[in-house]
């Protein structure tokens, strides 16, 4: 399966999952806590759930009971969650050299 | 008192406007619904399906905020035909060609650029200045070398005078090759992959030659008492095509990002050049087989690093605190 495309946007929505990797998370939720436009965290989370990186289930509730629709829940999936930590750590430790005469060895992924 | 039409419409008004408004914010919900079952026709058919009930069941979160509704269901909508990108298989990854395809031009042009350098003249350097330039190219190697024996995150500043100085006393043709493999060298000892390795050594030529050109050409239309400027010009035209190529690659791996790096790097890329810029009256003693004088051009650099990584921290890298943020 392909990485995702790896955006400042993307990396963002990575850390909060990270922060409670074993938490429910629905769209609404993580774009208030990304601080991403609203709307736009969908074709991220969509990105992150093909590249197997991120899980998606449904609420289960009943809707009759709750008087609301279920919602679709993403969490980081095992493999996810470590390829999450380590491309998070490897922007942090690729971007403060580049600046160096000479130091671009370091900022290639 | 006469009754107009102008106080009929008045009263009219009063009466009508709380419905009108409360009826707008209701069409307002109503058209969020419909924007969302337009943007889940933007979809592949097989996820129609769930992200309708995924997106219908967050709208019904801002039942009670209207107008926020709309707007988050305008913004859904522009950004479906992303979502249906981000399901269906992907072509391959177009920034990453283009970073790999970038990667591998600079690699082949810098160290053809090399070899045809090296080909023609190149490291044949004989007489006076020999020890000097061994010296040197030694230096050089041992510069790139010293973040990985120190491992003190102070990024890879490596003595940029030292090259310059290679090329300015011992001509293009000599110095951009011997500091291209002086920095590869280093960086295979420092356990570099290999194609690091070899874009860095692109990246030496390149700009090496480059300033090796300005420096040359600025020396022949300068009048004899300013031809120390011609330094001058070749450590800015060093900085500045050493910062476009790594700006160029840094900007294909990170896209987003770019706007934000040039923002807040100019500071450092500018003290670099200064302190290029300050080896300038160190040269022409180096230049003079003098090697005791290296060190000399050592000294900028060292005040710069000093700066910024033990006076100064907050110079050194922000896009990394904000990538920790």
């Amino acid at each position: 399966m392909p990485s995702p495309r790896m955006t400042l946007q993307t990396q963002r929505v990575l850390a909060v999952l990270l922060e409670d990797p074993l938490g429910q998370h629905y769209g609404l939720d993580l774009s208030r806590r990304v601080g991403l436009p609203t709307g736009s965290i969908y074709p991220i989370l969509a990105r992150l759930e093909r590249a197997d990186w991120v899980s998606s289930r449904w609420e289960e509730i009943d809707p009759n009971a709750t008087g609301r629709r279920p919602r679709r829940y993403y969490r980081l999936t095992g493999a996810g969650a470590e390829q999450a930590r380590r491309v998070l750590d490897q922007t942090v430790r690729s971007i403060s050299p580049r600046w160096g005469i000479g130091g671009t060895g370091e900022v290639l992924a | 008192m006469r009754w107009g039409w102008q106080e009929t419409l008045a009263v009219a008004g009063a009466l009508l406007l709380p419905l009108l408004q409360q009826d707008a914010f209701e069409w307002c919900y109503w058209l969020a619904e419909r924007l969302l079952r337009r943007a889940v026709r933007r979809l592949p058919p097989a996820h129609r399906r769930r992200y309708s009930e995924e997106w219908l069941a967050e709208l019904a979160e801002l039942r009670d905020r209207n107008l926020s509704a709309l707007l988050w269901a305008l913004w859904v909508f522009a950004c479906a035909p992303s979502v249906g990108r981000g399901l269906r298989e992907e072509p391959a990854d177009r920034w990453r060609l283009l970073c790999n395809g970038y990667v591998t031009g600079v690699s082949a042009a810098g160290l053809g650029l090399g070899g045809w350098l090296l080909a023609h003249g190149g490291l044949a350097v004989t007489g006076q200045g020999r020890r000097s330039f061994l010296v040197l190219v030694g230096l050089a190697a041992v510069a790139q070398l010293r973040p990985y024996l120190t491992r003190v995150n102070t990024g890879s500043l490596s003595f940029g005078s030292l090259d310059l100085a290679l090329v300015i006393g011992w001509g293009m043709a000599a110095g951009a090759p011997a500091a291209a493999l002086a920095t590869m060298l280093g960086h295979l000892a420092g356990r570099r992959s290999a194609d690091r390795v070899l874009f860095n050594g692109g990246q030496y030529v390149l700009c090496l030659a480059g300033a090796g050109w300005v420096f040359e050409a600025a020396r022949e239309s300068l009048p004899g008492s300013l031809r120390t400027l011609a330094i001058v010009a070749a450590a800015v035209a060093f900085t500045a095509l050493n910062s476009l190529l790594m700006r160029v690659l840094f900007a294909l791996q990170h896209p987003d990002a770019i706007a934000q790096q040039l923002r807040t790097d100019w500071t450092v890329e500018g003290l670099m050049c200064v302190a290029l810029i300050a080896t300038a009256p160190f040269v022409p003693l180096v230049l003079q087989s003098r090697a005791v004088f290296i060190p000399l051009l050592l000294l900028p650099e060292a005040a710069l690093l000093l700066l910024v990584f033990r006076l100064c921290p907050a110079l050194g890298s922000p896009p990394a605190r904000a990538a920790r943020r």
